[in-house]
């Protein structure tokens, strides 16, 4: 496909909540996500469920894929939440709020490793690249190994950058922002990770 | 073929639709290989499989919500009977507190009596305040029916403690709930055309930030004398 024109980002739709008070969750689900900020700034903690629901998992692809852990990416969507709920009068409505929780799921992400990097014998499995087993290794976990191992490659900034652009869909403008980088900085992270990755990766996959 | 050879970095911009595809490409083998390759690497990092159970929303939150602090406020939307509620418990304390002026010991029953009247006084004010400062941003046009209930709400109250204040010889609070008043009253009555000028004038006017302050004051029990 010549055209090539990436748009990312495939879970923006609003999730069916599957438990709790129906007629409730028809009434959110209608809410921008700056009203449900607005009604959560006023002391509505149950609004801030629908914004967890509906940025969580965006916020835990970006997580693992910094961090290679499952683990470590469940902590930081609930770091990334806890604090989204404590800043909550920071947040102004001129961003987009999945800008505005990016921003801070990076921020936690860089946390976490620099931790990591105190106590490096903690390395979690999925980003030590290890020579795939001929026989029962999948396919599946195969790329996951080999790609894990391509990203630890880059730094945490142009790993970060590279993530938001190629899986969560986001603008140079909002990468910018959630990074707390300018935008040229942004556009030149993501190519030098693109050079990195096409390093380790062409003739593998 | 148009232009020169394009660049690593103009691929990668047109891989992910940040350019348009050059007319370049179509004329030029080298170019469109080039582009080939890197999209296929690309696109197998997409297939990068991720462990994202289906029910990781949920589990988030049912982790994640005995650990939030607790709310420091109140819902802003109360109903309007918990507001009517709340305003009659007061009154009634003032009230009692009132009746006791008449026994050996005013000093005591009058100091009680302003203490009720300045905790509600200082929780009016935050919620106005509040209310204030999110019409002052929200954008989004389907909130502002709720609004408008809230200040009619806030409004009822807001005459209700101008009164009490007055009756309890407390006139220090009257040129802010005036103020308060006409704002809140503005609000409730405010068609969709007039709300982008509201939400100008409530940036714009000292309103907000009088009632932070006094709010402080309130809070911290200090000096009030100094005009509010
Ligand atoms: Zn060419």
């Amino acid at each position: 496909m010549i055209e090539g024109h990436r748009v990312g980002g495939t879970e923006n739709a609003l999730p069916m909540p599957n438990r709790g008070d129906a007629q409730q969750s028809k009434v959110w689900m209608a809410e921008t996500d700056q009203a449900l900020a607005s009604r959560v700034r006023a002391g509505d903690s149950g609004a801030f469920r629908h914004l967890v629901e509906r940025h969580s998992r965006s916020v835990f692809r970006l997580a693992f894929r910094m961090t290679g852990s499952e683990s470590d990416a469940d902590d930081i969507v609930q770091d990334t939440f806890l604090r989204a709920f404590r800043q909550i009068e920071t947040y102004e409505a001129r961003s987009a709020f999945s800008t505005w929780i990016y921003r801070i799921a990076a921020n936690c992400c860089l946390d976490m490793l620099r931790a990591r990097r105190r106590r490096p014998q903690e390395l979690p499995e999925a980003l030590v690249c290890e020579a795939p087993g001929p026989d029962r290794m999948a396919l599946a976990t195969e790329v996951r190994t080999t790609l894990s191992g391509a990203l630890a490659t880059l730094s945490d900034q142009e790993r970060a950058a590279f993530l938001l652009r190629h899986f969560e869909g986001c603008s140079i403008s909002q990468i910018g922002e959630s990074l707390g980088i300018s935008e040229t900085a942004a556009k030149n992270s993501i190519f030098r990770a693109v050079k990195k990755l096409r390093d380790q990766l062409e003739g593998r996959f | 073929m148009t232009g020169p050879h394009l660049t690593e970095e103009r691929l990668v911009e047109i891989y992910y639709g940040m350019e348009p595809v050059p007319d370049h490409v179509a004329g030029c083998p080298d170019c469109a290989g080039r582009l080939r390759k890197l999209e296929t690497v690309l696109d197998r990092v997409t297939e990068d499989p991720l462990p994202l159970r289906p029910n990781l929303a949920d589990e988030a939150w049912s982790r994640l919500e005995p650990r939030l602090p607790r709310p420091r406020r109140q819902p802003l939307l109360w109903p309007r009977a918990a507001i009517a509620a709340a305003l009659a418990a007061m009154l009634t304390l003032v009230f009692f507190a009132g009746r006791r002026s008449a026994t050996p010991t005013p000093d005591a029953a009058i100091d009680l009596r302003q203490q009720v009247l300045l905790l509600a006084l200082g929780q009016h004010f935050e919620r106005s305040r509040i209310l204030l400062t999110e019409v002052a941003h929200e954008q989004d046009p389907a909130t502002w029916s709720g609004y408008r209930r809230v200040a009619a709400g806030l409004l009822e109250s807001n005459r209700l403690y101008r009164q009490t204040a007055a009756e309890a010889g407390d006139a220090m609070f009257n040129p802010l709930l005036d103020d308060l008043e006409r704002t809140l009253l503005e609000l409730a009555h405010a068609p969709d055309s007039e709300w982008l000028g509201l939400q100008r004038r409530i940036r714009e006017e000292a309103l907000l930030f009088r009632m932070r302050i006094v709010e402080t004051r309130l809070a911290s029990n200090s000096d009030l004398e100094g005009g509010l």
